[in-house]
C-alpha cells in the first residue's frame, strides 16, 4: 500500500469562542498561526480521539471514506488559554436586546415599516455578529430604530462619530468621521468584510473602551 | 440545563472550502494565482502573500507491515493570504501549498455571502489554475460547536443528538464520560456522487468565571466531490458549491435535535 503523508499545510484559524455575555469559552489561541491539514481537526482538550495516529498525517485509503478525518492532534490542557477578548463581549447582549424589539403597528412606526423593521433587525443582528469578530475591541454601539423601520448602530465620542444602518435588504450604509476626514457609503453588502477605510477608522481606537448605554 | 450554539445566530466556528488538484501546480501558475488574489487585496483586505512550505513523504507498507518512509519530490513553495481582525487575529485565510487550495473563515454569516466572498477573493486564481490543470476534489466543511450550560458531567447527548443510544456507552450518553463518533458514507445526488464525513467530538474547556470545565460538542460536517466520478470544471463551480452546501446543511439538520433548530436559524 502506498499512501502520502503531507505535513505542513493547510490552515486552521485560531479558535474563537464566545459564551453568554461577560464570559467566554476556552480554549486555544495559538501565538503563531496554526498550521494543520484540512483533515486534521484539532482537539481543544484531552478528548477521546485517535491519539495514536501521527500528527498532520494523511493516508489515503482505497475507498477514501475515512480519509478526511484519519488524523488527529491532541492539544494538552497546558497549551490552552482563554481567548475571551477575541470577540466583542457586548455582542450577545446587544443581539438579545435587538431581538427583544418586536415591531409595533402603533406609535410612530408606520404600518409599512413593520415588515422592513423585522428584516432590518435581523440584518442588524448579522451586522453585530460580524462587528464582534472584526472589531473585538470596539465599544458597544448605541442602537436606534427610525420610523421607516431602519436600524442604526452608532458610536459618538467628542468629535468622532460612526453609524451603520441596516435596511432589511441585506445591505447597509455607513457614515463615519474622526473630526478630520469623513467616509461614507450608501450601499454595502451584508456579510462582506468591512470596507478598508471604515475598518481602519473603527479600529483606530476612537471608540474603544467607552461603553455607551444602548 | 441545555445545549446552546456557539454564537447567537448559529453554531458555526469555521467553514472551510478545499480544492485539490490532481497533480502539483507548476510554480508559474502558482505565482499567477497569488498575483490574482493580490490584485484585489486593497478591497478584500487579504494580506499576503506569505510563503508556505510543505514537507511531503511517501509511506510504503511492506508485506510484513513495517512502514517505510521515503522523501518525495518537494512541492513548489506555496503561499497564504489572510484577513485580520482589529486585534490581529486572522479571521479568514487562503492557503495554497502547490497542490491544494484552502479557503477558510471564522467570519461566516450566510451562504450567499460566502459564495460572493470566495468569488471575489479566489475565483480568478482558481480559474487560472483550472485552465491548465484539473481539480481532483472540491470539499466544503462546516465546523459547528455547541456548549452545555450546566455541569460537564451532566451533558447528556439526547439533548442535542438524539438517537445515539445504541452506538455509545451509557456513560457517554449521560455525559459522564467524553466520547467521539466519526462516520462517513457515500451518497448520490442526481448524477453526482458525494463523500460525506460527519464527526462528533465531545470536548471539555474552561469558561471564564467558572472553575469546573464546560462540555462542548464539536460537530464537523464535510461533503466532498471527487473526480473522476464528478465533473469538477470551473463551469460548474457554482452548482457544485451549492450541492456541497445543501448536503452539509441537510446532514447538520438531520443530526441535530429539532428543538435546537431555531437557535441556529433553520426551520424544522
Amino acid at each position: 500500500m502506498i499512501g502520502t503523508l503531507v505535513a505542513g499545510l493547510p490552515y486552521v484559524l485560531p479558535m474563537i469562542f464566545i459564551s453568554s455575555p461577560g464570559t467566554s469559552f476556552a480554549v486555544r489561541n495559538p501565538d503563531s498561526h496554526e498550521v494543520a491539514a484540512p483533515w486534521l481537526f484539532e482537539q481543544l482538550s484531552e478528548g477521546t480521539s485517535d491519539k495514536t495516529e501521527p500528527q498532520a498525517a494523511h493516508v489515503q485509503p482505497e475507498d477514501g471514506l475515512s480519509e478526511s478525518f484519519t488524523s488527529k492532534t491532541v492539544v494538552s490542557a497546558a497549551s490552552s488559554r482563554q481567548v475571551g477578548s477575541q470577540i466583542a463581549p457586548w455582542a450577545d447582549q446587544a443581539i438579545v436586546s435587538l431581538r427583544a424589539q418586536s415591531p409595533k403597528h402603533d406609535g410612530d412606526l408606520l404600518d409599512e415599516a413593520v415588515e422592513t423593521q423585522t428584516a432590518a433587525l435581523e440584518d442588524a443582528v448579522e451586522l453585530i455578529s460580524h462587528l464582534a469578530i472584526e472589531l473585538p475591541d470596539v465599544s458597544r454601539p448605541m442602537i436606534s430604530i427610525d420610523e421607516d423601520g431602519y436600524v442604526c448602530l452608532f458610536w459618538v465620542d467628542e468629535d468622532a462619530m460612526a453609524s451603520m444602518t441596516s435596511y432589511g435588504d441585506a445591505t447597509y450604509s455607513f457614515f463615519a468621521t474622526d473630526g478630520v476626514r469623513e467616509i461614507r457609503s450608501n450601499e454595502e453588502p451584508l456579510g462582506a468584510p468591512l470596507p478598508p477605510k471604515l475598518m481602519h477608522l473603527l479600529a483606530s481606537g476612537i471608540f474603544e473602551k467607552r461603553t455607551l448605554a444602548a | 440545563m441545555t445545549w446552546r450554539p456557539l454564537h447567537s445566530r448559529n453554531a458555526i466556528e469555521r467553514v472551510r472550502l478545499t480544492v485539490q488538484f490532481t497533480e502539483p501546480v507548476p510554480a508559474k501558475i502558482s505565482r499567477q494565482m497569488a498575483a490574482s488574489i493580490q490584485k484585489t487585496q486593497s478591497e478584500t483586505r487579504m494580506q499576503g502573500p506569505t510563503p508556505v512550505s510543505t514537507t511531503s513523504f511517501n509511506v510504503m507498507v511492506d508485506p510484513s507491515g513495517a512502514p517505510q518512509v521515503a522523501p518525495q519530490a518537494a512541492l513548489p513553495p506555496g503561499w497564504k493570504f489572510e484577513r485580520f481582525a482589529s486585534n490581529n487575529v486572522p479571521v479568514e485565510a487562503c492557503v495554497f501549498d502547490g497542490a491544494t487550495f484552502i479557503y477558510e473563515s471564522s467570519d461566516y454569516h450566510r451562504w450567499s455571502a460566502m459564495v460572493q466572498r470566495v468569488r471575489k477573493v479566489a475565483q480568478d486564481a482558481l480559474q487560472r489554475a483550472s485552465d491548465a490543470l484539473t481539480f481532483g476534489l472540491i470539499s466544503l466543511e462546516y465546523i459547528d460547536r455547541f456548549i452545555f450550560e450546566g455541569r460537564a458531567t451532566d451533558a447528556a447527548i439526547p439533548g442535542i443528538f438524539p438517537g445515539l443510544e445504541n452506538v455509545l456507552s451509557s456513560e457517554a450518553i449521560e455525559g459522564r464520560q467524553l466520547w467521539h463518533l466519526h462516520r462517513g458514507w457515500y451518497e448520490t445526488s442526481g448524477e453526482a456522487i458525494l463523500l460525506v464525513n460527519q464527526n462528533m467530538d465531545a470536548q471539555d474547556g474552561q469558561v471564564l468565571g467558572r472553575e469546573e470545565p464546560a462540555r462542548s460538542l464539536q460537530l464537523t460536517t464535510r461533503a466532498d466531490l471527487r473526480s473522476p466520478h464528478n465533473s469538477l470544471e470551473m463551469a460548474g463551480w457554482d452548482s457544485n458549491l451549492d450541492l456541497l452546501h445543501q448536503t452539509t446543511d441537510l446532514h447538520f439538520k438531520k443530526v441535530l435535535s429539532p428543538h435546537l433548530h431555531a437557535s441556529v436559524g433553520i426551520s424544522s
